[in-house]
């Protein structure tokens, strides 16, 4: 009989939900029933097994290992939300969309992120503050720095934007039909940009947090 | 008088199954107890969960043992019970027959 493994995708979402202490354990555990079960069930009826085992098993663990991530989620989350109510409220959130705005602010900051950091630096930053654990100072520092290069230079680039923005209705003063859309996409290229800045601020202090009594001597 | 701690039925169940298995209580060998003699299957995370409530409250140990082959080359945890753990379950015991004396259920006019 030709045994099969358990499913790869199953295996790394306990892999990734599961305690540190518990993965070689409960893992091996489950690996010895798959590998029993399969003596008297089909390949298919013991894949769903192993899917159920390891989706109840990832309820039960989740909201314990993966709480910062969900903290961090429902804060942007709410942030959002309550960005759109005021949209709504001023007269409706599609006149504050637009993609312009967007690209002429977040990819350079990331670019200039890049150039002072390194992409391993820049990865290694939001896997702290999604998984929650930062495991040395220097990690620390370098996730702060990396969060406060982009969310600085985002601001910066939509400040300076924004005057680029007024420069050119300023050249075309006589031409009052164009004045008010352009001053709109240019103040909202800053608006974009603070919103960047406040999600950067709010993640450097959260990896701040999580670093709280890390000895220098673990760097 | 001296404070009792009561176990959740299910707390029950897992350190009687310990009890059952001797040397030989692990996460997979816990499970298939707990199916064969109660019918009762429950998933792998939430027996994990129990056991380590209960070796919180010092009612059972662990240690790492030996790493298997059809583990996928991964070790057991195996579970024992303390003394505390036996006293405990000793006195869930008692207070359980305590309650359950002099009562006696009718099912008269109860469709079952």
């Amino acid at each position: 009989m030709n045994k099969c493994s358990p499913p790869r995708i199953a295996e790394a979402l306990l892999e990734k939900v599961l305690p540190a202490d518990l993965k070689e354990p409960l893992l091996g555990d489950l690996e010895e029933e798959f590998q029993q079960i399969q003596f008297n069930q089909s390949k298919q009826a013991c894949q769903i097994w192993y899917w159920r085992q390891a989706l109840l098993t990832s309820f039960h663990y989740f909201n314990q290992t993966q709480k910062a991530l969900i903290m961090f989620a429902f804060s942007v989350l709410f942030f959002v939300a309550l960005t759109i109510f005021a949209m709504e409220l001023s007269g409706g959130a599609s006149m504050f969309f637009d993609v312009p705005s967007l690209i002429l602010t977040l990819p350079p900051a990331l670019v200039f992120t890049l150039a002072v950091s390194t992409p391993g630096n820049v990865k290694q930053a939001f896997s702290c503050l999604f998984s929650g654990h930062v495991d040395s100072l220097r990690q620390m520092k370098s996730s702060v720095m990396v969060f406060d290069v982009l969310g600085t230079s985002c601001l910066w680039l939509g400040a300076l934007m924004t005057l680029l923005g007024w420069v050119a209705m300023g050249s075309h003063i006589e031409d009052v039909a164009i004045i008010g859309p352009a001053f709109a996409v240019s103040i909202l290229t800053l608006l974009y940009a603070m919103g960047v800045k406040l999600v950067c601020y709010v993640a450097a202090q959260r990896i701040n947090y999580l670093g709280q009594g890390l000895s220098p001597n673990l760097d | 008088m001296a404070k009792s701690r009561f176990l959740g039925e299910f707390e029950q169940f897992v350190l009687l199954a310990i009890l059952r298995l001797g040397e030989q209580a692990y996460g997979t060998t816990i499970r298939q107890i707990l199916l064969d003699v109660i019918q009762r299957d429950v998933s792998i995370g939430a027996l994990y969960t129990t056991l380590t409530r209960l070796e919180d409250k010092g009612l059972i140990r662990s240690a790492m043992g030996e790493a298997t082959a059809e583990r996928g080359g991964r070790a057991k945890k195996y579970f024992e019970i303390t003394a505390e753990g036996k006293r405990a379950l000793q006195e869930t015991r008692q207070s359980l027959d305590a309650m359950w004396r002099d009562v006696k259920l009718s099912f008269v006019g109860v469709k079952q």
